[in-house]
C-alpha cells in the first residue's frame, strides 16, 4: 500500500479496485489483522494495536479464508468463537445466527461437509456472531449463489446498524450499491476516487475497473 | 438512558483473559482429539512400531539396556512430537481456523499458551504410552523414586520441546511453508534440550538421582529461554 489516509465515519462504504488494488490488504490493516510498516490505524482516536482485544472485540474480518475448523460442526464452531469473544449465552446466539443464515438443520454437521456457498454463509454468522461495530467484508458475495446473495443482502440490511462501519469489497459494484451508500476506489495501493454514486458513475470507476481488467486479460 | 433501553441494549461482551482464552483454545483441541483420535491414533501406531523395532533390533538386557534407553526414549518422543505438531498445524491449516483465532480478542499470547497446552498433553500421553512399553520390551524395573526423577525430567524435557514446537508450527502458518520449515527449523533448535534429558535420564537409570553434572541446570535454562522467546516473539510473529 501507497501511504493513505482516510477516516470513516458510520455508514456503508465500497471498496473497489482491481486485483492487487491492495483492497484486501487494507481490510486486513483496518481489522488489526497485520501491523502497518508505517502510520496508525485509529479507532475512535486510539490506535487499534493498543486497544488490542477491545478492538478486535468490535471488529469483524470476513476474507475467502473460512477462518473457521472444518473438522468442527458449524454449530461447534460458532459456539468456540462465541466464547472467544466473550459472549455470555454463546450456544444460543450460535443457535440464532445458523438459523438466519439458513442453516439450522446443518449444524450438527462437520464444516468440510459444506457447500462452498454454505461455508460462506456460515463464515458470515461468524462475522456477526459478536455484533460488531465494524465490518469488513472480503468478496462476500463470492460462492454464493443467487438465492444465497439476496439472503445476504437482506441479512447486511437488517444486522448491520446505523451506527456501524461496514466496509465491502467487490468485484460487482451494481451489486455493492445495493447495499453500500459510498465508495472508495484503489489502484495500485493508492485511493484514486472516493464518494457516492453519483460520484462513481461521473467519475468512470464501472469503465475503469473494466479497462483495468481488460488489461489484465490480454 | 433509561434503564429500558439499557436491558434491551445487548451488552458489549468482556472478552476472555489469557487463562480462560488459553483454555478455549485448548479445550478446542482436545474436543476435536476425543472426536476423532487422529493424533492420538497416530502417536500409538508410531509408538508401537519404534518401540517393536527397537526391542527387535537392538537385543539389550540389564545395564546395557539402561544405558540405551534414555536416548531411544527421546529419540521417539522428539519423532512423535513432530508428529503431534504436524497435526495441529495441519488442523489449524484446514479451513484456516487459526486466521479465527488471530482476530478473536483474545491475547495473542492466549493462543500460544493454548496450542502449547494442547502439545503438550499429547506429548505426556506419548510418555505415559511409550515408557512402560519400553520398560517391558528391554525387561527394564524402575523403583518409585526412579518413576518420580524420571517424571521430573520427562516434564523438563517437554516443555523445551514443546516451547520451540509450538513456535515453529506458528511460523509455518504465518509463512504458509507447510511442514517443512518445522522440521528443519525444530530439530537443531532441540538439540541442546535432547541431549540434556538425555543425560539425565540415563542419569536417572543408573544413579537413581539427577547427578552432578550441569545437565539439570541446562534444560532449566534452555526450557526458560524458549518458552520466553515463543512467548515474546508470537505476538510479533502474527502481526508483522
Amino acid at each position: 500500500m501507497e501511504p493513505l489516509s482516510l477516516a470513516f465515519e458510520p455508514g456503508r462504504y465500497l471498496l473497489l479496485g482491481p486485483n492487487g488494488a491492495g483492497k484486501s490488504t487494507l481490510l486486513k490493516l483496518l481489522a488489526g489483522l497485520w501491523r502497518p510498516s508505517s502510520g496508525q490505524v485509529l479507532y475512535q482516536g486510539r490506535d487499534i494495536h493498543e486497544l488490542d482485544g477491545d478492538y478486535r472485540r468490535q471488529v469483524a474480518l470476513l476474507t475467502h479464508e473460512l477462518g473457521m475448523y472444518e473438522e468442527l460442526t458449524g454449530l461447534q464452531n460458532l459456539v468456540l468463537f462465541g466464547a472467544l469473544y466473550g459472549l455470555p449465552r454463546p450456544r444460543r446466539r450460535a443457535q440464532e445466527l445458523l438459523e438466519l443464515v439458513g442453516l439450522r438443520f446443518f449444524a450438527h454437521e462437520r464444516v468440510r461437509a459444506y457447500s462452498q456457498g454454505m461455508k460462506q454463509r456460515l463464515a458470515l454468522a461468524k462475522a456477526l456472531l459478536h455484533r460488531p461495530k465494524v465490518l469488513l467484508l472480503d468478496e462476500p458475495f463470492a460462492g454464493l449463489d443467487l438465492r444465497g446473495a439476496e439472503l445476504l443482502q437482506q441479512i447486511l440490511e437488517e444486522a448491520v446498524s446505523p451506527d456501524s462501519l461496514l466496509i465491502l469489497t467487490t468485484h460487482d459494484p451494481e451489486r455493492g450499491f445495493r447495499i453500500a451508500e459510498r465508495f472508495l476506489y484503489l489502484e495500485r495501493g493508492v485511493l484514486r476516487a472516493y464518494g457516492d454514486r453519483t460520484r462513481f458513475d461521473a467519475e468512470g470507476i464501472r469503465e475503469r475497473l473494466r479497462g483495468v481488467r481488460d488489461v489484465g486479460v490480454f | 438512558m433509561t434503564g429500558t433501553e439499557a436491558e434491551a441494549k445487548p451488552k458489549t461482551p468482556k472478552a476472555p483473559g489469557l487463562l480462560r482464552g488459553s483454555w478455549l483454545v485448548l479445550r478446542k483441541d482436545l474436543v476435536y482429539e476425543l472426536e476423532n483420535r487422529e493424533t492420538l491414533a497416530v502417536l500409538v501406531v508410531f509408538s508401537l512400531a519404534v518401540a517393536f523395532v527397537f526391542a527387535f533390533a537392538f537385543d539389550l538386557s540389564g545395564a546395557e539396556a539402561r544405558r540405551f534407553l534414555p536416548g531411544l526414549l527421546w529419540m521417539t518422543f522428539l519423532f512423535a512430537s513432530v508428529l503431534g505438531f504436524s497435526k495441529g498445524a495441519a488442523l489449524e491449516r484446514r479451513g484456516a481456523g487459526y486466521l479465527g483465532l488471530l482476530l478473536a480478542p483474545i491475547p495473542k499470547e492466549a493462543i500460544f499458551l493454548g496450542k502449547a497446552g494442547s502439545a503438550f498433553a499429547f506429548l505426556v500421553f506419548t510418555q505415559l504410552f511409550v515408557t512402560p512399553l519400553f520398560l517391558v520390551f528391554f525387561g527394564v524395573k524402575i523403583g518409585s523414586g526412579e518413576f518420580g526423577l524420571l517424571a521430573l525430567v520427562f516434564l523438563l524435557g517437554s516443555v523445551g520441546l514443546v516451547a520451540v514446537g509450538t513456535l515453529l508450527a506458528q511460523i509455518c502458518q504465518v509463512a504458509r511453508s507447510g511442514d517443512v520449515l518445522l522440521s528443519l527449523g525444530y530439530f537443531p533448535l532441540v538439540v541442546p534440550v535432547l541431549i540434556a534429558a538425555t543425560q539425565l535420564s540415563s542419569s536417572v537409570l543408573a544413579t537413581t538421582s539427577l547427578g552432578e553434572g550441569p545437565w539439570l541446570q541446562l534444560l532449566i535454562a534452555f526450557d526458560l529461554i524458549y518458552s520466553t522467546a515463543g512467548w515474546l516473539l508470537f505476538r510479533y510473529l502474527v502481526e508483522e
